[in-house]
C-alpha cells in the first residue's frame, strides 16, 4: 500500500496533471473557460456552474499573476487540483 | 461502464460528453494501471486531519486530535513502545534462570507450545550469557544487555507475562490492539482517541519500522481498526527524509501550493456539504493542510543538528553498529519533547534472523540485536531522565512474546516461540524503578505467580496516561469496545 501524507500530490499526479494541461490545451486551444468546463466535466463527470467556472477561472488567473506562471504552467497546476480534489478521487 | 457507447475516440475534441464518466477519464489517461495507481494513492493516505486552523491560520477544521484531558490524574503524557519485533528470549536477558545453565542439553519433560506445535519434552538450551547483578536493586541482568543493566534502577520488570497466541502474527495484533484478530485499534490509536496529540504540525501516533523492514501484517500492526482512520499510526523515518513524498515538486514554490491548497479546500468543502456522513471527505481535506505544515516540521524534528556530540554518542548514533537504532531513539526523544503521544520504535523487521525470531543459534541473533539497541535504548533512558521528561513518559519494552527454553531443532542453540511466560519491562512514567514482579518456573517455560495477561499491560499504559482502563471506549457494532476487552482488566499495580 503506497502511505502518503500529501494523498494524490505527488509525482505521478504531477505527471498526469501535466499530461491532462496538454489534453486540454489541444482540444480547446486559448479557450481557457472552454479548459476548465473540460477539466471540470472530465474530473467529476458534472456539468460545471457557472460560478465555478468563473472561480476556477479567477483563481488561475491569480496563479499567473502572484506566481508568474505561463499560461500552461497555470493550466497545470489546475489540473493538479482538479485531480487532487475529492469529488475526483471518492466516487459516489 | 455501458459498453453499448460508441468509442470514445469517435468524439470531436471538446464535445460536450454527458454520460462520460471519471473511469473512462483514467481509462484515457493510461488505462487499467492509472485507476489502480489511484486508488492505491486514496487507499494510502489515511492520515488525517489534526489541527484546528488551516495552514492559511483562518480556517476552521474539526480536529480529532485536538488535546483533551484525561478523566483520572495522569502521570505519563507520552508512550515509547520499543518492540523488539520476533520475541526476545527472556532467559537470555532479564529472566535469571540459575537452574538452566546445569541442564544445558538435557531432554527434560516440559510443556511447551510454539510455531512446531505443542510437546512434552525439549532439548534444554542453557541461558548463553552470564547474568550479573546491578545496580541498587541488585537486578540480574544478562551480559547481552551491558548497557542497559546500568539503568535498572528506572526499570520495573514484569517477568510473568503471558500472551493468547505462540504465532507471530496473532501475537503481533495481540500485543498492539488487544486481540488477535485483526480489525481492531492500536494502543496508540486508543490513546490518541483519548487524549488527542499535543502538537498539531505532528501526527499524534508515530511510528518507525526497522531498516529491514516492517513487522508481519504491516501497517495492521498501527491501525484504527474501525475507529476513525485519523487515529492511525503513521510512518516516520529517522533519516533526512522523514517521509517519502513530503517535499513540493522542483519547479514549485510554496506560495504557489498555498494557493493550490485554498482553492483544492474551497472544492472539497463544497463537495463535502453533500455528504456530511462521509468522515473520510474532512479527514483528506485536513490532511493536505497537516502535510503543508509537516514540509516544515517533520524536516525540523529530524534535523540533528543541534544536538550535542555527546548526546548523539549517548544513543550509539557515532557508532555504526548502533547508528540506525540509535537515531530512532533519538528522534523519540525529540518527538516526545515535541508533545507527539504515542511512539512506537520496531527493532526487527521482515523475516528470520532480521528480527528477534531466533530458531536457529540465539547467540547469533540476540548477540546482533541487543547489539543493535542496548546503547540506544539505555542512552534513551538516561537523556530523558536528565531533562527531566523520564517522569512524563512511559517506555515500554518487549516483544509479542518470549522463547522457549529448549530447542526447537536437534541441533543448534534456536528456541521456539513461547507465550506461556515473558518478560517486559517499563520505565519512567509514574512506573516504580528497581522493582520486579511476577516469575516464571524454574526452567522460564511458563509464567507462574502473579501472572499478567497483556491486557493488564495494557491497562497499566492506560491508568499512568489518567484513563480508567475499564472505561476508555469506542461504540463499534453494538458494543463499547475496550482495548482490555469486555471483561475488563486491572493494571499491575505492583510496578505503579
Amino acid at each position: 500500500m503506497v502511505r502518503s501524507l500529501t494523498g494524490s500530490l505527488t509525482i505521478f499526479t504531477n505527471e498526469q496533471a501535466a499530461r491532462f494541461a496538454e489534453r486540454l490545451r489541444k482540444e480547446s486551444p486559448g479557450d481557457l473557460a472552454a479548459q476548465v468546463r473540460r477539466a471540470i466535466r472530465l474530473t467529476t463527470g458534472a456539468c460545471p456552474t457557472g460560478d465555478e467556472v468563473a472561480r476556477d477561472i479567477a483563481w488561475i488567473d491569480e496563479l499567473r499573476r502572484k506566481s508568474r506562471l505561463a499560461d500552461q504552467a497555470a493550466l497545470v497546476q489546475y489540473c493538479l487540483m482538479t485531480l487532487s480534489a475529492n469529488a475526483f478521487l471518492y466516487l459516489d | 461502464m455501458d459498453n453499448a457507447r460508441p468509442p470514445l475516440t469517435t468524439r470531436s475534441p471538446g464535445s460536450q460528453f454527458c454520460g462520460r464518466t471519471r473511469r473512462e477519464l483514467l481509462w484515457e489517461a493510461g488505462g487499467g494501471f492509472a485507476s489502480v495507481a489511484l486508488t492505491a494513492l486514496l487507499g494510502g493516505d489515511g492520515f488525517l486531519s489534526r489541527q484546528t486552523v488551516a495552514a492559511d491560520g483562518v480556517s476552521r477544521f474539526v480536529n480529532p486530535m485536538a488535546p483533551r484531558k484525561p478523566a483520572l490524574p495522569a502521570r505519563a503524557k507520552s508512550v515509547i513502545f520499543l518492540f523488539m519485533y520476533g520475541g526476545p528470549s527472556h532467559v537470555d536477558t532479564f529472566d535469571y534462570k540459575p537452574k538452566l545453565y546445569g541442564l544445558d542439553g538435557k531432554t527434560i519433560d516440559v510443556k511447551t507450545f510454539g510455531r512446531s506445535g505443542k510437546k512434552n519434552q525439549g532439548r534444554v538450551v542453557g541461558p548463553k550469557w552470564a547474568f550479573r547483578q546491578h545496580g541498587q536493586c541488585g537486578k540480574y541482568v544478562s551480559d547481552v544487555f551491558p548497557h542497559l543493566a546500568a539503568c535498572v534502577d528506572d526499570m520495573a520488570f514484569v517477568h510473568s507475562m503471558y500472551a493468547d497466541s505462540p504465532i507471530h502474527g496473532s501475537a503481533m495484533l495481540m500485543m498492539n490492539s488487544g486481540r488477535i484478530i485483526s480489525g481492531h485499534p492500536c494502543l496508540g490509536s486508543r490513546v490518541t482517541y483519548g487524549l488527542g496529540s499535543e502538537n498539531e504540525n505532528l501526527p499524534g501516533f508515530v511510528v518507525m519500522l526497522d531498516r529491514t523492514g516492517g513487522p508481519i501484517s504491516g501497517a495492521k500492526n498501527w491501525s484504527s481498526g474501525y475507529m476513525p482512520a485519523a487515529f492511525q499510526g503513521t510512518v516516520l523515518r529517522a533519516g533526512d527524509v522523514p517521509i517519502h513524498d513530503l517535499a513540493i515538486p522542483e519547479g514549485t514554490d510554496r506560495a504557489t501550493r498555498r494557493l493550490l491548497l485554498d482553492r483544492l479546500r474551497e472544492k472539497n468543502e463544497a463537495h463535502r456539504a453533500l455528504r456530511s456522513d462521509n468522515t473520510e471527505l474532512a479527514a483528506r481535506i485536513a490532511a493536505y493542510e497537516l502535510a503543508f505544515k509537516m514540509q516544515d516540521s517533520a524536516p525540523e524534528a529530524v534535523d540533528f543538528s543541534q544536538e550535542t556530540a555527546e548526546t548523539l554518542a549517548l544513543y550509539g548514533v557515532d557508532r555504526p553498529e548502533t547508528s540506525d537504532f540509535g537515531r530512532k531513539c533519538l528522534l523519540a526523544r525529540r518527538l516526545v519533547e515535541r508533545g507527539v503521544r504515542f511512539i512506537q520504535v520496531y527493532s526487527g523487521g521482515a523475516h528470520n534472523d532480521d528480527n528477534w525470531d531466533a530458531h536457529n543459534d540465539i547467540i547469533a541473533n540476540h548477540s546482533k540485536h541487543a547489539g543493535h539497541t542496548d546503547k540506544p535504548i539505555a542512552g534513551l533512558i538516561k537523556d530523558l531522565k536528565q531533562r527531566g521528561l523520564l517522569d512524563e513518559t512511559l517506555i515500554v519494552w518487549g516483544g509479542e512474546f518470549g522463547r522457549q527454553p529448549t530447542a526447537e531443532y536437534a541441533q543448534g542453540t534456536g528456541r521456539d516461540h513461547n507465550s506461556y511466560g515473558f518478560t517486559m519491562w517499563l520505565a519512567g512514567g509514574g512506573i516504580k524503578g528497581g522493582t520486579s514482579v511476577g516469575q516464571t518456573d524454574e526452567l522460564g517455560s511458563a509464567a507462574v505467580e502473579n501472572r499478567f495477561h497483556v491486557k493488564n499491560l495494557h491497562a497499566t499504559m492506560l491508568t499512568q496516561l489518567g484513563f480508567d482502563p475499564n472505561g476508555l471506549s469506542y461504540f463499534y457494532g453494538g458494543l463499547h469496545q475496550k482495548l482490555v476487552g469486555a471483561e475488563g482488566a486491572d493494571p499491575i499495580r505492583q510496578i505503579i
